[in-house]
């Protein structure tokens, strides 16, 4: 079985790929390293820029390695920024985010791409609604509303907003990729006598899998760095989470640019990480439909 | 098949979690907002309906007329540079090319990177002085071509669209690579059979195969253009002279800044149903099997 | 089954949209009640307080920066109260500068401010008041406390002629120049208008950016402007103006809006400061290769920041005065307008009160040792240890005659961002001095 999946995934690659050792070849390489090289381009700045000093960062150095390596902004950042404590906060706000985000639109966008009902047009349109909302603008609805429901100052007060704001894009995303799903397996298991609850968990919901890890860095990226409820919604220190502990971190006058770049280092790792992560699961999601399929 | 596609409580179900946050936290703001934007309030006190006039002057505003003109110009170099760069980056690095996984990796990087950080990278490019793109053109003898990217009016538009645009190509890229991924095999293995080149492949197979993710990538990219503000406020705050000032922009100083809460409100939903058309204009110009 | 679904849904959704226009609505006024136990009563801890019912005050600020002059003088100050007032305890909150306006703004929208906030005097603090959000304290001022402060220290929090907020420390505009640099080049401390002219001239001649400020953080501009004015128009007429009883058409108000355009001509300000943030407009001058800075007295604590270069070269002066103009050189822009407050509705209107208080007069004497600002409250210190700047500061303010409040604080939000967008214009020579006159006018609409 495993040597068959290998088989294809590997003439696969043969094939489709650019005739090799051709001219073509080496400049498409070329481009492909170039582009790498821009975009790798921001995290070595974001490494030396937190270890630099204000003069360095907006002065004669913005851009070569620190003259004077300031790892005191690295002690400024876990202290002052209280990093440690809102790290964890941080996890369980946008771990919370990612796992209701997928499993709540990967049902509804079940129910809306393949079944059939009266309503399914209209609430479509409602799904993609919250995908156009400026998120300015419902910052005091969206208060005033979790005040009246008694969730300010909570896990919640940020998990539900997350949660609202990821679910139009994660519908999008995954009736994208439903779209492409044939019907005949959830037919076959049908005839087989599968419950339509058994069809979505155990059919659908593994085939979907490169949908939501894709789904997941996306949630994780909107959840782990929103700043602007996360400051109004939370006044407990106990709750607050890593992007408002980093700007706490700005003075009102002046701004320690050194060590708010050390703290979004620690910021950036963990997404780095996931995304590493995740991405190999999209990656290897070809093996999986090569058996599958 | 039919019956059990059509179960009324299966339906519900999977709906309800999903409909009661929404309700929630999207719809019910709205509704707010559609409310508050019929008001001239200060967001505090006691707000006076004055029906649609906020809308009126919306369209003689000509503040709000060139946010919105310059908003259009994000959403239009986003579908016609952004996408292509894209979709050619994850064609190419889909079809097995050697280092995959470094390339996926490193292409998204910018993406991940705080915008405040990567606004403060752009703004070491741009400076007048210490610049690295003015400090390159002087080095190429080019001293006529530099300029003071953020700081003239003629400019600072394009020169906040291009790391906009660049830092959302990585975005793009994964949603269109994931597609790609999720094709199956046999597809290619019979491609493969039939001899096809690579561009063939990704011409008439790929390409039409990836069609309902190029059509998620077009409404993000578009709704994104429109809503856009972070990387904008970060580099210019829309100045100067409004001469980066994108609807987002405007609208947050129109209601946290002058406390137009009213006004900025028939921004929002301006904003809304600008997003709602287009995304349905899409619609009808993709036309996809599944009726998304 | 799903019927009954929706209807409880509609009903839920009816629910809370009516309580959320609701919360929307104008809280409910209260009167402050007279205060004869808080001003009374002197602090007797432990026996006492064992009988006292234990009280939690939250507390929201700004002062959560190490980065920050006054984080260690808050800091202190809290721990003082709390050591004196054990049955008070402070539950701080604190968010970065401009995420507290936005964040302070929706908290009083939605009536969800904590018993003590700070906030900022003139416009910014109007609409709550409007909105009956803040407590008025006139009843809690009849015990002393008003002959502690120094004049004119409640002007910004007082409305309608009410006291709805304490402050503590008194920041004023000043032009911050590099002597060193002025030496080197032999060139005079600026006293005139002329003589800055002359100034920014002979620098222009011998390679060296006269002035900087930053185009983006558009505040900085009218750190200029609003000194520019004052000396042209004088702190009556400015007032008079900006609270709408006169006219921005009148002269005063063109001659400064001229010289600021000369200056912006003559290339007084680095080029391409119209798309600078401030951190990067600052630095040069922080690197001793610009020789003046106009900004806010907490300039100081940049000058002897860590990495500063023009450590003890720097001094204080008056924007010059304007040889046609009305303001004298005694007349600065500025004034006390960081402010405390306290909600409205507080549960705890004595013990907030009485922090509010204790926190003020504390923090005029801890945040001038700490250089962060002049003292709103008349104090007395060993002046040894202190940022020597801001000495320079209270010696070249101690025979003021007036402090005339920014602008930007002054007027309401609307109006500011009129001033501020004109202003920026003006900087990129997109309006002329006539045109920017005309434009400011339209506030009075």
């Amino acid at each position: 079985m495993n040597n068959i999946v290998k088989n294809i995934t590997t003439s696969h690659k043969s094939t489709i790929a650019a005739p090799k050792r051709s001219l073509g070849s080496w400049i498409m390489y070329a481009l492909l390293f170039g582009w790498a090289g821009i975009q790798i381009f921001p995290i070595y700045w974001l490494m030396t820029f937190s270890l630099k000093s204000n003069s360095e960062i907006f002065g004669g150095n913005p851009l070569g390695l620190p003259k004077v390596w300031m790892w005191v902004n690295y002690s400024k950042a876990l202290v002052t920024g209280k990093v440690g404590l809102y790290f964890i906060n941080s996890i369980i706000v946008t771990g919370a985010t990612i796992f209701i985000t997928a499993i709540a639109a990967l049902m509804a966008t079940y129910a809306l791409t393949r079944m059939n009902f009266k309503l399914r047009k209209p609430l479509t349109t409602f799904y993609v609604l919250g995908l156009t909302v400026p998120i300015h603008s419902a910052l005091l609805p969206v208060f005033v509303m979790l005040r009246n429901l008694r969730m300010t100052n909570s896990y919640q007060a940020l998990i539900l907003p997350y949660v609202a704001f990821a679910i139009p894009m994660a519908f999008m995303i995954f009736s994208g990729f439903m779209a492409s799903l044939p019907r005949e397996l959830e037919e076959a298991a049908c005839l087989d006598g599968c419950s339509i609850y058994g069809v979505f968990f155990r059919i659908i919901a593994p085939l979907m899998k490169p949908a939501v890890a894709t789904v997941s860095i996306f949630t994780f990226l909107q959840a782990w760095n929103e700043l602007m409820f996360a400051v109004v919604f939370i006044s407990d220190t106990k709750y607050k989470t890593l992007t408002v502990g980093i700007q706490s971190l700005a003075g009102q006058y002046t701004i320690d640019w050194g060590a708010i770049g050390a703290g979004l280092v620690v910021a950036t790792i963990p997404t780095l990480l996931v995304y590493i992560f995740m991405s190999k699961k999209v990656q290897d999601s070809l093996v999986a439909g090569a058996v599958k399929g | 098949m039919e019956r059990v596609w059509k179960d009324k409580k299966a339906i519900l179900f999977f709906l309800f979690p999903s409909f009661i946050i929404l309700t929630f936290i999207i719809i019910v703001p709205i509704i707010m907002s559609s409310y508050y934007s019929l008001l001239k309030w200060d967001g505090f006190g006691q707000g006076t309906f004055v029906g649609m006039n906020n809308y009126i002057k919306l369209f003689k505003d000509e503040a709000f007329i060139k946010s919105v003109k310059n908003t259009l110009v994000f959403a239009l170099t986003s579908v016609f540079i952004q996408l292509p760069i894209s979709l050619l980056l994850a064609l190419v690095i889909s079809t097995g090319v050697k280092f995959e996984r470094f390339f996926v990796t490193v292409f998204f990087i910018p993406v991940i990177i705080s915008t405040v950080v990567i606004g403060q990278l752009w703004m070491k490019i741009y400076h007048p002085e210490i610049g690295i793109l003015n400090m390159f053109l002087r080095s190429s003898g080019l001293d006529n071509l530099t300029r003071e990217w953020l700081g003239s009016k003629d400019t600072a538009l394009m020169a906040s669209v291009v790391p906009v645009l660049w830092q959302y190509i990585g975005y793009h890229m994964l949603l269109m690579y994931a597609g790609i991924k999720s094709i199956s095999a046999d597809i290619y293995e019979a491609a493969k059979i039939d001899g096809a080149s690579w561009l063939k492949t990704s011409a008439y197979i790929t390409i039409p195969m990836l069609k309902p993710i190029l059509k998620v990538s077009l409404t993000f990219a578009v709704v994104g253009a429109l809503k856009v503000f972070d990387l904008v406020f970060v580099l210019t705050r829309g100045g100067p002279g409004r001469a980066s000032e994108v609807t987002s922009t405007l609208m947050v100083e129109t209601i946290f800044k002058s406390n137009s809460y009213g006004y900025g409100s028939a921004m929002a939903v301006f904003i809304i149903i600008e997003c709602v058309v287009l995304y349905m204009l899409i619609g009808k110009l993709i036309k996809t099997d599944e009726v998304t | 089954m799903k019927l009954k679904g929706v209807k409880i849904l509609s009903a839920l959704l009816g629910l809370s949209m009516i309580m959320g226009t609701m919360g929307c609505a104008a809280g409910t006024s209260n009167k402050p009640q007279p205060a004869n136990e808080a001003s009374s009563e002197k602090p007797a801890p432990s026996k006492d307080s064992a009988a006292k019912e234990q009280v939690t005050l939250n507390f929201w600020h700004i002062w959560g920066a190490e980065t920050d002059a006054s984080y260690a003088a808050v800091k202190k100050v809290i721990a003082d109260f709390e050591a004196e007032y054990p049955h008070i305890k402070i539950k701080e909150d604190t968010t970065e500068n401009e995420a507290y306006k936005t964040k302070i703004k929706a908290s009083a929208a939605a009536n969800e401010l904590p018993d003590v906030f700070s906030s900022w005097g003139g416009g910014f603090s109007k609409p709550f008041i409007e909105a009956d959000r803040v407590l008025a304290i006139d009843d809690y001022l009849n015990d002393g406390t008003k002959d502690k402060l120094v004049g004119g220290a409640l002007a910004n929090v007082t409305y309608d002629g009410k006291v709805y907020g304490m402050t503590f420390g008194l920041s004023c505009g000043a032009l911050f120049v590099n002597k060193e640099l002025f030496e080197a080049n032999n060139i005079k401390i600026p006293e005139t208008y002329a003589e800055l002219i002359d100034a920014v001239k002979a620098f222009k001649a011998a390679g060296i950016t006269p002035m900087t400020l930053s185009g983006k953080d558009v505040w900085t501009i009218a750190m200029y402007f609003d000194a520019m004015a004052l000396k042209a128009a004088g702190n009556d007429k400015i007032v008079s103006t900006l609270t709408k009883q006169g006219s921005f058409k009148d002269p005063e108000f063109l001659s400064a809006a001229s010289k600021f355009a000369e200056l912006v001509s003559l290339g007084a300000f680095p080029e391409g400061a119209a798309g600078l943030s401030k951190d990067e407009s600052d630095l040069p001058f922080l690197q001793g290769k610009i020789p003046m800075l106009f900004n806010g007295s907490w300039t100081a604590g940049s000058v002897y920041r860590e990495d500063s270069l023009v450590k003890d070269k720097i001094i204080p002066v008056g924007f010059p005065v304007f040889e046609d103009g009305k303001g004298t050189k005694n007349q600065f822009t500025g004034g006390a307008v960081d402010a405390i407050m306290v909600n409205a509705n507080t549960k705890y209107k004595e013990e907030a009160v009485l922090f509010q208080k204790y926190f003020c007069e504390n923090m005029a004497r801890e945040t001038y040792l700490a250089g962060a600002y002049l003292p709103a409250w008349k104090v007395e210190v060993d002046e040894s240890n202190i940022n020597p700047v801001t000495v320079a500061l209270a010696k070249l303010t101690s025979e003021s005659e007036s402090f005339t409040l920014w602008w930007d604080t002054l007027l309401e939000g609307q109006d500011t961002q009129v001033y501020l967008n004109t202003l920026q214009e003006l900087l990129l020579g997109g309006v002329t001095p006539e045109q920017f006159v005309d434009r400011l006018q339209t506030i009075y609409e």
